[in-house]
């Protein structure tokens, strides 16, 4: 298990696809190669009879798994014993020969196991990855129609609060409306990490407005702000239009002003937007518990959440997404923050995202 | 307005049947495509509007848009935002949709 780990680690690159009878062939064609090679580098020879057996043996088990490699390992003996032990072309059983052998063969089987069992171990954890990814997706999709179910109902209780005050109290249809909001962009979240680590995060670049997207989001979720005893001031020039993904750049703003009133401890939160020389600024300031440090290079990673005692749930995953979204506009994010004073989020976007992003657009490097 | 909805979660079938009644409108309920099949084949002239899932077991949704053809107008009802639509679909309800959206396409899918 441990060593399995350490194997998958190596990050040895899966073989080309190639069927058993091809991999025993290269098991015979690999060392004879590497026979011809060697005599051409006969004074290298006198020194470690076997050396490039070596290779020979890592590149078939590489190529075709443990046997092959053994197939190569046997071969790889009697050439080099008939070839190169000394005296040459004769098969030498001399004591210092067989010793040399059996060096050879143990070293050579080392090689092929592990080998084997590295190309073995990263493909299955490339699997596990695989298999993640498709089960947040699926999972995903399965849990809107019981979420679409649950918000109409919670819709129609709230409307039927509304009508026939009394009938059922406001609070608790509040609550569950706020849970049912809270659950959709979890969902959302799963999704969109499912997406972008497929490099399916597909933008729609449309014609739209940074400040107007800053005044949506503010709206939106003023509720939960007032809920949390924080208010949010927006400082927003009367339009910073540009071309980028609407509901996307919704969904960071919606994250940073979000991490705002979880960390922002009730005190006043600040939006601001700006435009200068082609680039669009959006920041979100709070003064609450503030990050350290050194958590701050690590906090735009995925399945990062710094650990403190204010700590809300979440999934971590929310400025990871963020980044990655901010990232296929072809802009940049940041973070400027002091322990205990705050933390001011920045995100720039290109006027232009349609042509300024990179073409892929794909999981982030790792942090 | 004559509305055929069409979904294999019941509980979801049920809400948005309510909900369109409780706006004066008529819904009749299909709990899987070959239900839906035998309401649109008997009289489809009565129906308006047919609102659509398209991830069903058996005959799917895209199967039931196809058999529908032109002849009455659909909505799907759909979990994936880049999922192939069937091309004579008028419009698409994104789960976890929201009971403006579903008025929405109720006024979109009538003025088709």
């Amino acid at each position: 298990m441990q060593l399995s780990l350490i194997l998958s680690r190596l990050r040895v690159p899966p073989p080309p696809k190639i069927t058993r009878l091809q991999a025993y062939a290269s098991a015979v064609v690999i060392p004879l190669v590497t026979l011809a090679i060697q005599h051409e580098l006969l004074p290298l020879v006198h020194l470690v009879p076997f050396i490039l057996f070596f290779l020979a043996v890592f590149l078939v088990s590489w190529l075709g798994g443990r046997g092959p490699g053994f197939v190569a390992i046997g071969l790889s003996a009697v050439l080099a014993d008939y070839h190169f032990l000394p005296p040459s072309n004769t098969f030498s059983l001399d004591p210092r020969s067989l010793l040399l052998i059996t060096l050879f063969c143990v070293v050579s089987t080392i090689v092929n196991l592990l080998t084997a069992a590295a190309v073995e171990a990263y493909a299955e954890a490339q699997r596990a990855v695989r298999f993640r990814d498709d089960f947040l997706s699926i999972a995903g999709h399965e849990l809107r129609t019981p979420l679409a179910t649950l918000r109409l109902q919670v819709e129609a209780l709230t409307q039927l609060a509304d009508a026939q005050p009394g009938s059922v109290p406001r609070k608790h249809v509040d609550r569950a409306q706020r849970s049912v909001d809270r659950l959709i962009r979890l969902v959302d979240e799963l999704l969109d990490v499912s997406r972008i680590r497929a490099g399916r995060l597909q933008l729609n670049f449309e014609a739209c407005d940074l400040s107007d997207i800053a005044r949506t989001v503010v709206e939106q979720m003023h509720d939960t702000a007032a809920h949390a005893g924080s208010q949010i001031e927006l400082v927003a020039p009367d339009r910073v239009p540009g071309k980028w993904d609407r509901a996307r750049l919704e969904h960071v703003v919606s994250n940073l002003l979000g991490n705002a009133i979880k960390f922002g401890t009730k005190k006043p939160i600040e939006m601001r937007v700006s435009l200068d020389a082609g680039t669009a600024r959006l920041s979100v300031t709070d003064h609450g518990i503030g990050i350290a440090d050194e958590d701050q290079p690590h906090i735009f990673g995925r399945f990062e959440q710094v650990r403190s005692p204010r700590q809300g749930a979440g999934l971590g995953l929310g400025l990871w997404i963020a980044r990655s979204i901010v990232d296929a506009h072809g802009g940049i994010i940041r973070v400027e923050s002091k322990l205990g004073a705050g933390a001011t989020f920045t995100a720039e976007l290109p006027l232009d995202a349609a042509s300024a992003a990179p073409s892929s657009s794909s999981e982030p490097a790792a942090v | 307005v004559n509305i055929l909805v069409v979904d294999d979660d019941p509980d979801l079938r049920d809400t948005i049947a309510e909900l369109l009644e409780a706006d004066g409108h008529q819904a009749v309920r299909a709990a899987d495509g070959e239900q839906a099949l035998d309401l649109l084949g008997g009289d489809p002239g009565k129906l308006d509007l047919v609102l659509l899932d398209l991830r069903m077991p058996g005959v799917d949704g895209w199967q039931v848009a196809e058999r529908v053809g032109n002849r009455v107008p659909i909505v799907v009802i759909t979990a994936e935002s880049t999922i192939a639509m069937p091309p004579n679909a008028v419009g698409q309800l994104k789960k976890p949709f929201t009971m403006a959206d579903l008025r929405e396409v109720v006024r979109l899918g009538r003025h088709t």
